[in-house]
Protein backbone atom coordinates (compact mmCIF):
# COMPACT_ATOMS: atom_id res chain seq x y z
CA UNK A 1 0.00 0.00 0.00
CA UNK A 2 2.41 2.61 -1.22
CA UNK A 3 0.29 5.59 -1.97
CA UNK A 4 -2.82 5.35 0.14
CA UNK A 5 -1.72 7.98 2.69
CA UNK A 6 -1.19 10.67 0.10
CA UNK A 7 -3.48 9.78 -2.77
CA UNK A 8 -6.83 10.38 -1.22
CA UNK A 9 -9.28 9.90 -4.09
CA UNK A 10 -10.77 6.45 -4.21
CA UNK A 11 -13.64 5.32 -6.35
CA UNK A 12 -16.14 6.22 -3.67
CA UNK A 13 -14.89 9.56 -2.31
CA UNK A 14 -14.35 11.16 -5.72
CA UNK A 15 -17.36 13.35 -5.15
CA UNK A 16 -16.16 14.37 -1.72
CA UNK A 17 -14.23 17.31 -3.09
CA UNK A 18 -17.34 19.08 -4.22
CA UNK A 19 -20.59 18.97 -2.37
CA UNK A 20 -23.93 19.01 -4.13
CA UNK A 21 -24.07 22.77 -4.46
CA UNK A 22 -20.59 22.90 -5.89
CA UNK A 23 -18.82 24.46 -2.92
CA UNK A 24 -15.57 23.00 -1.66
CA UNK A 25 -15.84 20.71 1.29
CA UNK A 26 -13.06 20.00 3.72
CA UNK A 27 -12.48 16.24 3.60
CA UNK A 28 -8.92 14.93 3.64
CA UNK A 29 -7.54 17.50 1.25
CA UNK A 30 -4.51 18.15 3.37
CA UNK A 31 -1.76 16.34 1.44
CA UNK A 32 -3.22 15.26 -1.86
CA UNK A 33 -0.58 14.62 -4.49
CA UNK A 34 -2.05 14.38 -8.00
CA UNK A 35 -1.50 11.01 -9.62
CA UNK A 36 0.58 8.68 -7.55
CA UNK A 37 3.90 9.43 -5.92
CA UNK A 38 5.78 7.46 -8.57
CA UNK A 39 4.50 9.73 -11.33
CA UNK A 40 6.48 12.51 -9.73
CA UNK A 41 9.65 10.45 -9.63
CA UNK A 42 9.32 10.29 -13.39
CA UNK A 43 8.21 13.88 -13.98
CA UNK A 44 10.82 15.50 -11.75
CA UNK A 45 13.48 13.17 -13.15
CA UNK A 46 12.54 14.07 -16.71
CA UNK A 47 12.52 17.78 -15.91
CA UNK A 48 15.96 17.43 -14.35
CA UNK A 49 17.25 16.01 -17.63
CA UNK A 50 15.76 18.90 -19.60
CA UNK A 51 17.27 21.33 -17.10
CA UNK A 52 20.64 19.72 -17.83
CA UNK A 53 20.02 20.06 -21.59
CA UNK A 54 19.08 23.74 -21.16
CA UNK A 55 22.29 24.26 -19.20
CA UNK A 56 24.33 22.59 -21.96
CA UNK A 57 22.65 24.80 -24.55
CA UNK A 58 23.36 27.98 -22.59
CA UNK A 59 26.97 26.91 -22.01
CA UNK A 60 27.62 26.36 -25.72
CA UNK A 61 25.71 29.50 -26.66
CA UNK A 62 28.13 31.42 -24.47
CA UNK A 63 30.99 30.13 -26.61
CA UNK A 64 29.59 31.39 -29.93
CA UNK A 65 27.19 34.24 -29.05
CA UNK A 66 27.30 35.86 -32.50
CA UNK A 67 26.49 32.64 -34.35
CA UNK A 68 23.60 31.79 -32.02
CA UNK A 69 22.18 35.30 -32.23
CA UNK A 70 22.34 35.32 -36.04
CA UNK A 71 20.88 31.80 -36.37
CA UNK A 72 18.08 32.59 -33.96
CA UNK A 73 16.80 35.26 -36.33
CA UNK A 74 16.28 32.52 -38.92
CA UNK A 75 13.71 30.57 -36.90
CA UNK A 76 10.08 31.61 -37.10
CA UNK A 77 8.86 33.15 -33.88
CA UNK A 78 5.32 32.97 -35.24
CA UNK A 79 5.41 29.16 -35.24
CA UNK A 80 6.80 29.18 -31.72
CA UNK A 81 4.22 31.62 -30.42
CA UNK A 82 1.27 29.78 -31.98
CA UNK A 83 2.58 26.51 -30.60
CA UNK A 84 2.95 28.02 -27.13
CA UNK A 85 -0.65 29.19 -27.31
CA UNK A 86 -1.79 25.73 -28.46
CA UNK A 87 -0.06 23.94 -25.59
CA UNK A 88 -1.26 26.41 -22.96
CA UNK A 89 -4.82 26.00 -24.26
CA UNK A 90 -4.41 22.23 -24.23
CA UNK A 91 -3.18 22.35 -20.64
CA UNK A 92 -6.15 24.43 -19.59
CA UNK A 93 -8.53 21.88 -21.09
CA UNK A 94 -6.67 18.95 -19.52
CA UNK A 95 -6.99 20.65 -16.14
CA UNK A 96 -10.69 21.20 -16.83
CA UNK A 97 -11.03 17.51 -17.72
CA UNK A 98 -9.58 16.48 -14.34
CA UNK A 99 -12.02 18.79 -12.56
CA UNK A 100 -14.87 17.39 -14.65
CA UNK A 101 -13.90 13.81 -13.79
CA UNK A 102 -13.71 14.73 -10.11
CA UNK A 103 -17.20 16.16 -10.35
CA UNK A 104 -18.24 13.12 -12.39
CA UNK A 105 -19.34 15.16 -15.40
CA UNK A 106 -17.96 12.74 -17.94
CA UNK A 107 -19.34 14.49 -21.02
CA UNK A 108 -17.32 17.64 -20.29
CA UNK A 109 -14.22 15.59 -19.54
CA UNK A 110 -14.50 13.89 -22.92
CA UNK A 111 -14.90 17.16 -24.80
CA UNK A 112 -12.03 18.79 -22.87
CA UNK A 113 -9.65 15.95 -23.61
CA UNK A 114 -10.76 15.99 -27.23
CA UNK A 115 -9.83 19.68 -27.45
CA UNK A 116 -6.47 19.03 -25.78
CA UNK A 117 -5.79 16.22 -28.27
CA UNK A 118 -6.54 18.53 -31.19
CA UNK A 119 -4.21 21.19 -29.72
CA UNK A 120 -1.43 18.65 -29.29
CA UNK A 121 -1.84 17.22 -32.80
CA UNK A 122 -1.91 20.74 -34.25
CA UNK A 123 1.30 21.53 -32.36
CA UNK A 124 2.96 18.51 -33.93
CA UNK A 125 1.71 19.45 -37.39
CA UNK A 126 3.10 22.98 -36.97
CA UNK A 127 6.38 21.53 -35.78
CA UNK A 128 6.69 19.33 -38.86
CA UNK A 129 5.88 22.30 -41.15
CA UNK A 130 8.44 24.40 -39.29
CA UNK A 131 11.17 21.74 -39.51
CA UNK A 132 10.45 21.15 -43.20
CA UNK A 133 10.63 24.86 -43.91
CA UNK A 134 13.91 25.26 -42.02
CA UNK A 135 15.49 22.31 -43.83
CA UNK A 136 14.22 23.64 -47.19
CA UNK A 137 16.03 26.90 -46.39
CA UNK A 138 19.26 25.04 -45.73
CA UNK A 139 19.11 25.14 -41.92
CA UNK A 140 19.90 21.49 -41.22
CA UNK A 141 20.97 20.01 -37.85
CA UNK A 142 24.50 19.54 -39.17
CA UNK A 143 24.57 23.15 -40.39
CA UNK A 144 25.77 24.80 -37.21
CA UNK A 145 25.63 24.30 -33.45
CA UNK A 146 22.54 26.43 -32.96
CA UNK A 147 20.52 24.36 -35.39
CA UNK A 148 21.93 21.14 -34.00
CA UNK A 149 20.52 22.08 -30.57
CA UNK A 150 17.37 23.50 -32.11
CA UNK A 151 16.50 20.21 -33.83
CA UNK A 152 17.72 18.05 -30.93
CA UNK A 153 15.78 19.90 -28.25
CA UNK A 154 12.59 20.40 -30.26
CA UNK A 155 12.82 16.79 -31.47
CA UNK A 156 13.23 15.43 -27.95
CA UNK A 157 10.32 17.58 -26.84
CA UNK A 158 8.19 16.42 -29.78
CA UNK A 159 8.89 12.82 -28.74
CA UNK A 160 7.58 13.63 -25.26
CA UNK A 161 4.55 15.27 -26.82
CA UNK A 162 3.91 12.13 -28.87
CA UNK A 163 3.99 10.02 -25.69
CA UNK A 164 1.69 12.62 -24.11
CA UNK A 165 -0.79 12.27 -26.98
CA UNK A 166 -0.86 8.52 -26.39
CA UNK A 167 -1.60 9.16 -22.72
CA UNK A 168 -4.37 11.61 -23.67
CA UNK A 169 -5.97 8.94 -25.86
CA UNK A 170 -5.91 6.55 -22.89
CA UNK A 171 -7.41 9.30 -20.70
CA UNK A 172 -10.14 9.82 -23.29
CA UNK A 173 -10.96 6.12 -23.13
CA UNK A 174 -11.10 6.33 -19.32
CA UNK A 175 -13.42 9.33 -19.44
CA UNK A 176 -15.95 7.20 -21.32
CA UNK A 177 -16.19 4.73 -18.46
CA UNK A 178 -19.15 5.07 -16.09
CA UNK A 179 -16.82 5.16 -13.07
CA UNK A 180 -13.11 5.04 -12.40
CA UNK A 181 -11.25 2.85 -9.93
CA UNK A 182 -8.72 4.43 -7.60
CA UNK A 183 -5.87 3.32 -9.86
CA UNK A 184 -7.58 4.62 -12.99
CA UNK A 185 -8.20 7.98 -11.39
CA UNK A 186 -4.55 8.19 -10.34
CA UNK A 187 -3.57 7.44 -13.95
CA UNK A 188 -5.92 10.18 -15.14
CA UNK A 189 -4.36 12.73 -12.79
CA UNK A 190 -0.82 11.53 -13.49
CA UNK A 191 -1.45 11.74 -17.24
CA UNK A 192 -2.66 15.31 -16.82
CA UNK A 193 0.51 16.15 -14.87
CA UNK A 194 2.64 14.64 -17.66
CA UNK A 195 0.84 16.83 -20.18
CA UNK A 196 1.50 19.92 -18.03
CA UNK A 197 5.17 18.93 -17.90
CA UNK A 198 5.33 18.73 -21.71
CA UNK A 199 3.75 22.19 -21.76
CA UNK A 200 6.13 23.61 -19.15
CA UNK A 201 9.22 22.29 -20.95
CA UNK A 202 7.98 23.87 -24.17
CA UNK A 203 7.50 27.26 -22.51
CA UNK A 204 11.15 27.22 -21.42
CA UNK A 205 12.27 25.91 -24.83
CA UNK A 206 10.30 28.65 -26.59
CA UNK A 207 11.99 31.32 -24.52
CA UNK A 208 15.43 29.76 -24.90
CA UNK A 209 15.37 28.95 -28.61
CA UNK A 210 13.17 31.69 -30.06
CA UNK A 211 13.29 34.70 -27.75
CA UNK A 212 16.31 35.06 -25.46
CA UNK A 213 18.70 37.28 -27.31
CA UNK A 214 22.11 38.37 -26.15
CA UNK B 1 1.36 -29.62 -5.46
CA UNK B 2 3.10 -28.35 -2.37
CA UNK B 3 5.40 -25.43 -3.17
CA UNK B 4 9.08 -26.14 -2.72
CA UNK B 5 10.88 -24.33 0.09
CA UNK B 6 12.30 -20.94 -0.75
CA UNK B 7 15.98 -20.90 -1.73
CA UNK B 8 17.04 -17.46 -0.66
CA UNK B 9 20.75 -18.19 -1.18
CA UNK B 10 20.30 -18.46 -4.94
CA UNK B 11 18.21 -15.30 -5.02
CA UNK B 12 20.71 -13.37 -2.92
CA UNK B 13 23.69 -14.50 -5.01
CA UNK B 14 21.83 -13.47 -8.17
CA UNK B 15 21.05 -10.05 -6.69
CA UNK B 16 24.69 -9.51 -5.65
CA UNK B 17 25.78 -10.24 -9.23
CA UNK B 18 24.55 -6.70 -10.03
CA UNK B 19 27.02 -4.80 -7.83
CA UNK B 20 29.73 -7.30 -8.80
CA UNK B 21 29.10 -6.50 -12.47
CA UNK B 22 29.31 -2.77 -11.80
CA UNK B 23 32.61 -3.22 -9.94
CA UNK B 24 34.10 -5.41 -12.68
CA UNK B 25 33.00 -2.95 -15.38
CA UNK B 26 34.51 -0.09 -13.43
CA UNK B 27 37.77 -1.97 -12.88
CA UNK B 28 37.97 -3.16 -16.48
CA UNK B 29 36.84 -0.11 -18.42
CA UNK B 30 37.98 2.72 -16.15
CA UNK B 31 40.89 1.55 -14.03
CA UNK B 32 42.71 -1.07 -16.12
CA UNK B 33 41.97 -0.55 -19.82
CA UNK B 34 41.08 3.15 -19.71
CA UNK B 35 38.15 3.18 -22.15
CA UNK B 36 36.38 5.63 -19.86
CA UNK B 37 36.58 8.59 -20.26
CA UNK B 38 36.04 7.71 -23.94
CA UNK B 39 38.36 8.88 -26.71
CA UNK B 40 37.09 11.67 -28.92
CA UNK B 41 35.02 10.47 -31.91
CA UNK B 42 37.03 12.96 -33.97
CA UNK B 43 40.40 11.47 -32.96
CA UNK B 44 42.55 10.50 -35.94
CA UNK B 45 43.05 6.86 -36.89
CA UNK B 46 46.70 7.22 -35.93
CA UNK B 47 45.84 8.53 -32.44
CA UNK B 48 43.46 5.62 -31.80
CA UNK B 49 45.84 3.03 -33.22
CA UNK B 50 48.78 4.30 -31.18
CA UNK B 51 46.67 4.16 -28.01
CA UNK B 52 46.02 0.47 -28.74
CA UNK B 53 49.70 -0.11 -29.56
CA UNK B 54 50.99 1.54 -26.41
CA UNK B 55 48.49 0.08 -23.94
CA UNK B 56 47.90 -3.34 -25.51
CA UNK B 57 48.35 -5.47 -22.39
CA UNK B 58 46.34 -3.21 -20.07
CA UNK B 59 43.54 -3.07 -22.61
CA UNK B 60 43.45 -6.87 -22.97
CA UNK B 61 43.39 -7.44 -19.21
CA UNK B 62 40.70 -4.81 -18.73
CA UNK B 63 38.52 -6.35 -21.43
CA UNK B 64 38.93 -9.81 -19.93
CA UNK B 65 37.68 -8.44 -16.61
CA UNK B 66 34.73 -6.78 -18.38
CA UNK B 67 33.79 -9.96 -20.22
CA UNK B 68 33.64 -11.82 -16.90
CA UNK B 69 31.43 -9.06 -15.51
CA UNK B 70 29.08 -9.33 -18.48
CA UNK B 71 28.32 -12.97 -17.68
CA UNK B 72 27.02 -11.96 -14.25
CA UNK B 73 24.19 -10.14 -16.00
CA UNK B 74 22.53 -13.52 -16.66
CA UNK B 75 21.68 -14.46 -13.05
CA UNK B 76 21.08 -10.82 -12.13
CA UNK B 77 18.58 -10.20 -14.93
CA UNK B 78 16.89 -13.56 -14.37
CA UNK B 79 16.39 -12.69 -10.72
CA UNK B 80 14.49 -9.51 -11.71
CA UNK B 81 12.26 -11.55 -13.99
CA UNK B 82 11.29 -14.09 -11.30
CA UNK B 83 9.93 -11.33 -9.08
CA UNK B 84 7.79 -9.68 -11.73
CA UNK B 85 6.79 -13.13 -13.06
CA UNK B 86 5.05 -13.71 -9.73
CA UNK B 87 2.74 -10.77 -10.37
CA UNK B 88 1.83 -11.80 -13.92
CA UNK B 89 -0.90 -14.16 -15.13
CA UNK B 90 -0.31 -17.39 -17.02
CA UNK B 91 0.48 -15.27 -20.06
CA UNK B 92 3.68 -13.67 -18.80
CA UNK B 93 4.49 -11.54 -21.82
CA UNK B 94 6.34 -8.91 -19.79
CA UNK B 95 8.57 -11.56 -18.22
CA UNK B 96 9.40 -13.05 -21.61
CA UNK B 97 10.11 -9.55 -22.94
CA UNK B 98 12.53 -9.00 -20.07
CA UNK B 99 14.30 -12.28 -20.75
CA UNK B 100 14.68 -11.61 -24.46
CA UNK B 101 16.03 -8.11 -23.80
CA UNK B 102 18.32 -9.54 -21.13
CA UNK B 103 19.69 -12.06 -23.59
CA UNK B 104 20.25 -9.40 -26.21
CA UNK B 105 21.90 -6.91 -23.86
CA UNK B 106 24.21 -9.60 -22.48
CA UNK B 107 25.35 -10.57 -25.98
CA UNK B 108 25.66 -6.89 -26.85
CA UNK B 109 27.90 -6.10 -23.87
CA UNK B 110 29.96 -9.22 -24.52
CA UNK B 111 30.45 -8.24 -28.15
CA UNK B 112 31.50 -4.77 -27.07
CA UNK B 113 34.36 -6.28 -25.07
CA UNK B 114 35.16 -8.74 -27.87
CA UNK B 115 35.21 -6.14 -30.64
CA UNK B 116 37.58 -3.97 -28.64
CA UNK B 117 39.53 -7.13 -27.95
CA UNK B 118 39.92 -7.66 -31.69
CA UNK B 119 41.16 -4.07 -32.01
CA UNK B 120 43.79 -4.82 -29.36
CA UNK B 121 44.76 -8.18 -30.93
CA UNK B 122 47.31 -6.95 -33.50
CA UNK B 123 47.21 -3.15 -33.57
CA UNK B 124 50.78 -2.99 -34.84
CA UNK B 125 50.08 -5.20 -37.89
CA UNK B 126 46.81 -3.82 -39.27
CA UNK B 127 46.17 -0.39 -40.76
CA UNK B 128 45.33 2.36 -38.26
CA UNK B 129 41.95 2.87 -39.98
CA UNK B 130 41.02 -0.76 -39.24
CA UNK B 131 41.85 -0.36 -35.58
CA UNK B 132 39.78 2.80 -35.40
CA UNK B 133 36.87 1.09 -37.11
CA UNK B 134 36.85 -1.71 -34.52
CA UNK B 135 37.16 0.90 -31.80
CA UNK B 136 34.17 2.80 -33.23
CA UNK B 137 32.24 -0.45 -33.54
CA UNK B 138 32.76 -1.05 -29.82
CA UNK B 139 31.30 2.37 -28.98
CA UNK B 140 28.32 1.60 -31.19
CA UNK B 141 27.78 -1.59 -29.22
CA UNK B 142 28.00 0.45 -26.02
CA UNK B 143 25.56 3.27 -26.92
CA UNK B 144 23.78 2.65 -30.21
CA UNK B 145 22.13 -0.48 -28.79
CA UNK B 146 20.03 1.44 -26.24
CA UNK B 147 16.50 0.44 -27.45
CA UNK B 148 16.45 -3.12 -26.01
CA UNK B 149 17.79 -1.69 -22.73
CA UNK B 150 14.90 0.78 -22.68
CA UNK B 151 12.35 -1.92 -23.50
CA UNK B 152 13.85 -4.03 -20.71
CA UNK B 153 13.29 -1.19 -18.22
CA UNK B 154 9.76 -0.59 -19.53
CA UNK B 155 8.90 -4.29 -19.16
CA UNK B 156 10.17 -4.28 -15.57
CA UNK B 157 8.24 -1.08 -14.78
CA UNK B 158 4.99 -2.34 -16.29
CA UNK B 159 5.45 -5.65 -14.48
CA UNK B 160 5.57 -3.72 -11.20
CA UNK B 161 2.60 -1.47 -12.05
CA UNK B 162 0.44 -4.40 -13.15
CA UNK B 163 1.49 -6.77 -10.36
CA UNK B 164 -1.56 -8.88 -9.52
CA UNK B 165 0.00 -10.96 -6.75
CA UNK B 166 -1.36 -8.87 -3.89
CA UNK B 167 2.11 -8.74 -2.31
CA UNK B 168 4.25 -6.91 -4.86
CA UNK B 169 7.98 -7.48 -4.60
CA UNK B 170 8.81 -3.87 -5.49
CA UNK B 171 7.27 -0.54 -4.47
CA UNK B 172 5.22 1.23 -7.11
CA UNK B 173 7.44 4.32 -7.32
CA UNK B 174 10.22 2.01 -8.45
CA UNK B 175 8.20 1.30 -11.62
CA UNK B 176 8.35 4.98 -12.51
CA UNK B 177 12.07 5.02 -11.79
CA UNK B 178 12.40 2.29 -14.42
CA UNK B 179 10.33 4.32 -16.90
CA UNK B 180 12.62 7.27 -16.25
CA UNK B 181 15.70 5.17 -17.01
CA UNK B 182 14.06 3.96 -20.23
CA UNK B 183 13.66 7.62 -21.28
CA UNK B 184 17.15 8.63 -20.17
CA UNK B 185 18.83 6.10 -22.44
CA UNK B 186 17.26 7.68 -25.55
CA UNK B 187 19.98 10.33 -26.17
CA UNK B 188 22.58 7.56 -26.55
CA UNK B 189 21.17 6.97 -30.03
CA UNK B 190 22.23 10.47 -31.09
CA UNK B 191 25.88 9.41 -31.09
CA UNK B 192 25.59 8.25 -34.71
CA UNK B 193 25.21 11.87 -35.89
CA UNK B 194 28.12 13.54 -34.10
CA UNK B 195 31.89 13.51 -34.01
CA UNK B 196 32.20 16.12 -31.24
CA UNK B 197 30.17 17.91 -28.59
CA UNK B 198 27.69 16.66 -25.97
CA UNK B 199 25.98 14.21 -28.35
CA UNK B 200 29.18 12.50 -29.53
CA UNK B 201 30.11 9.11 -28.04
CA UNK B 202 32.26 10.85 -25.45
CA UNK B 203 29.69 13.60 -24.77
CA UNK B 204 27.75 14.60 -21.68
CA UNK B 205 24.30 13.80 -23.07
CA UNK B 206 24.99 10.77 -25.26
CA UNK B 207 27.57 9.05 -23.05
CA UNK B 208 27.91 10.32 -19.48
CA UNK B 209 24.24 10.71 -18.65
CA UNK B 210 23.05 7.30 -19.93
CA UNK B 211 26.13 5.59 -18.47
CA UNK B 212 25.74 7.16 -15.04
CA UNK B 213 22.01 6.53 -14.74
CA UNK B 214 22.29 2.98 -16.05
CA UNK B 215 24.93 1.82 -13.58
CA UNK B 216 23.22 3.62 -10.68
CA UNK B 217 20.02 1.88 -11.79
CA UNK B 218 21.82 -1.49 -11.56
CA UNK B 219 22.83 -0.72 -7.97
CA UNK B 220 19.36 0.51 -6.94
CA UNK B 221 17.81 -2.53 -8.65
CA UNK B 222 20.17 -4.86 -6.76
CA UNK B 223 19.21 -3.24 -3.49
CA UNK B 224 15.51 -3.68 -4.36
CA UNK B 225 16.15 -7.35 -5.18
CA UNK B 226 17.79 -7.96 -1.79
CA UNK B 227 14.90 -6.17 -0.10
CA UNK B 228 12.43 -8.41 -1.96
CA UNK B 229 14.30 -11.55 -0.85
CA UNK B 230 14.14 -10.47 2.80
CA UNK B 231 10.44 -9.68 2.52
CA UNK B 232 9.76 -13.06 0.93
CA UNK B 233 11.70 -14.78 3.71
CA UNK B 234 9.60 -13.03 6.31
CA UNK B 235 6.44 -14.01 4.50
CA UNK B 236 7.52 -17.63 4.18
CA UNK B 237 8.08 -17.83 7.95
CA UNK B 238 4.60 -16.69 8.89
CA UNK B 239 2.44 -19.76 8.14
CA UNK B 240 4.75 -22.23 9.89
CA UNK B 241 5.16 -20.22 13.08
CA UNK B 242 1.46 -19.21 12.87
CA UNK B 243 2.08 -16.55 15.47
CA UNK B 244 -0.56 -13.88 15.01
CA UNK B 245 1.86 -11.29 16.37
CA UNK B 246 4.00 -11.72 13.28
CA UNK B 247 1.28 -10.60 10.95
CA UNK B 248 1.34 -6.85 11.52
CA UNK B 249 5.13 -6.90 11.34
CA UNK B 250 4.99 -8.79 8.10
CA UNK B 251 2.50 -6.47 6.49
CA UNK B 252 4.46 -3.48 7.71
CA UNK B 253 7.45 -4.81 5.88
CA UNK B 254 5.53 -4.77 2.62
CA UNK B 255 4.01 -1.38 3.12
Amino acid sequence: MEFSPVSSPTSAPLTEHLSADGTQTQPRRTTHIPGEVGTWVFILGDMAVFALLFGVFIYYRGKEPALYAASQLEVHRGFGAINTLLLLTGSLFVAAAVQAIRSQIRRIAQVAIGVALVCGAEFLLNKILEWTDLVANGHVPAGNNFFMYFFMLTGLHAFHLLVGLGILVAMFALSRKPSLSKGQFAFFEGGACFWHMVDLIWVVLFALLYLVHS
Amino acid sequence: MKPLPLNTSALRIAAWCGPALVVLFFLGLVVIAGYIPPPSPSASAEQIASWYRENTTAIRIGLLVVSIGVALQAPWGASIAVWTRRGESNYPVLTYTQLICLGFTLVDAFFMAMVWGVASFRPDEVAAESTRMWNDFGWFLYLWTWPPFSVWCLAIGLGIIWDKSGAPAFPRWFAYYNFWIAFLLIPAGLMIFFKHGPFGFNGLIAFWMPTAVFFVWMLVMSWMLLRAVSAEEARARVPSSSAPMDVPQESAEHA
